[in-house]
């Protein structure tokens, strides 16, 4: 069953490789996002199932309007591009759209109703998480032993979006950070209140990312929490003295060690199946240093983000 | 009556309390039309709501590490409700938002 999924799954990836025209490259997108759905909730994991299928559904209208507003902008753009092929190419053309679409139908009709999800590797990753990667939060333990590559690309990919973001939105008025205050007044119950939750909220999220390979928690959450303590002190003081240049570079450099860390677990046998022989203190320390980098990464992505909405809006 | 039986009737009543206020504040929100009044009521069910659950609980529970759970619980939400409340009313003073009462004795006079 997973292996004609599989299959399926190659030939939706090579049709999206090979397609040159955008609404049937849409389409192909939103059936592996189907198939790749359908793979996760077999293989025991329904959320991961879910939230794949809600941000295909998602994604394929927001690119479908894109399209629609861009070629509605530029009329004289050659819409479809395949005119004038010979029938062959067509033919072929078409090979990829009729293997998916009666795989899909066999699919439907012959095995979704009454599968069962297999939860093998569930299993095997609660039996062994506590040997192999050490820690006692099985969360921890997959993000940062069994997957830590996946988790080096969720960074990379935070990282993009900052840099996307204040790439975009740049300009030469508020790259210096000139301590200016905005023209609102700021409001004093506001910032009385704030100054009674900030210690709270630092205390909260170096929990989160200290004690995050223990109890629920992890660098990302932490994280998220000490970028809102940057959000309080800016509502509390409203003033704009920290460049968001240097931060970012600060992020960048931050990653950089997430990567040389990881590589070096990797070689010495922590983040992937560790000999028995290496002591258990040993994976904590790897644990928390790597909470550490993520969260303080993600802090200073966010503290980014943030500070360049702000001075978006005031310029 | 054991003196435990008076700690757990002394929560419950405060529990009721609790419900009471929420009932009463879920209903008003479909009742009142207007901005600032949901505003009110809004923040009405968040503070004096949650406090009264969580002192009734720890009424209930008695002396112990989860009882001071419950008491950070307490201080933190009794210091964020009244804030939200404060800035989203401010916020929608500020941009302008109106009565719906007054707008209308704006237009006649």
């Amino acid at each position: 069953m997973t292996q004609g999924l599989l299959v399926l799954w190659i030939v939706s990836s090579l049709a999206i490789v090979f397609e040159t025209r955008t609404y049937r490259l849409i389409i192909y997108f939103s059936i592996f996002s189907l198939i790749t759905s359908v793979a996760y909730f077999l293989l025991g994991s329904p959320d991961v199932a879910m939230a794949e299928a809600a941000i295909a559904a998602f994604a394929s209208i927001f690119f479908i309007i894109c399209i629609e507003k861009y070629y509605s902008r530029k009329e004289n753009v050659e819409k479809d591009s395949a005119k004038g092929e010979s029938l062959a190419r067509k033919a072929v053309k078409a090979v990829p759209a009729l293997v998916l679409c009666v795989g899909l139908f066999f699919l439907v009709i012959y095995f979704i109703p009454g599968i069962e999800p297999s939860h093998y590797l569930k299993h095997l990753y609660l039996q062994r998480f506590m040997t192999d990667v050490g820690g006692e939060n099985a969360v921890t333990a997959i993000y940062l032993g069994y997957r830590v590559y996946d988790t080096l690309f969720e960074a990379l990919i935070l990282v993009i979006a900052v840099v996307a973001v204040t790439h975009m939105s740049y300009s030469e008025k508020t790259q210096v950070a000139d301590g200016s205050h905005s023209e609102i007044e700021t409001s004093r119950v506001a910032a009385l209140s704030l100054r009674i939750i900030c210690p709270i909220i630092v205390a909260f999220g170096a929990y989160l990312i200290i004690n995050g390979h223990i109890s629920a928690g992890g660098g990302f959450q932490g994280g998220l929490a000490l970028a809102t303590f940057f959000i309080c002190r800016y509502m509390v003081y409203d003033i704009y003295d920290i460049s968001v240049k240097n931060v970012l570079q600060w992020e960048e450099f931050i990653f950089a060690i997430i990567i040389v860390v990881t590589a070096i677990a990797v070689f010495l046998g922590a983040a992937t199946y560790m000999p028995a022989a290496i002591v258990p203190i040993y994976q904590s320390v790897y644990l928390i240093i790597m909470n550490l980098l993520i969260g303080l990464k993600v802090a200073c992505a966010f503290f980014v983000l943030f500070y360049r909405y702000i001075t978006i809006e005031r310029e | 009556m054991g003196i435990e039986n008076i700690w757990q009737l002394i929560g419950n009543i405060i529990i009721g309390f609790g419900v009471f206020c929420m009932i009463f504040g879920a209903v008003s929100l479909f009742v009142l039309k207007d901005f600032y009044p949901r505003i009110l009521v809004a923040s009405k069910i968040d503070t004096v709501g949650l406090l009264s659950f969580v002192i009734g609980f720890a009424f209930r529970h008695g002396l112990s590490f989860f009882t001071g759970k419950l008491f950070i619980i307490l201080i933190i939400m009794l210091v964020l409700n009244p804030f939200v409340a404060h800035i989203l009313a401010r916020s929608a003073y500020r941009s302008g938002h109106e009565l719906a009462a007054e707008a209308e004795e704006g237009e006649k006079s």
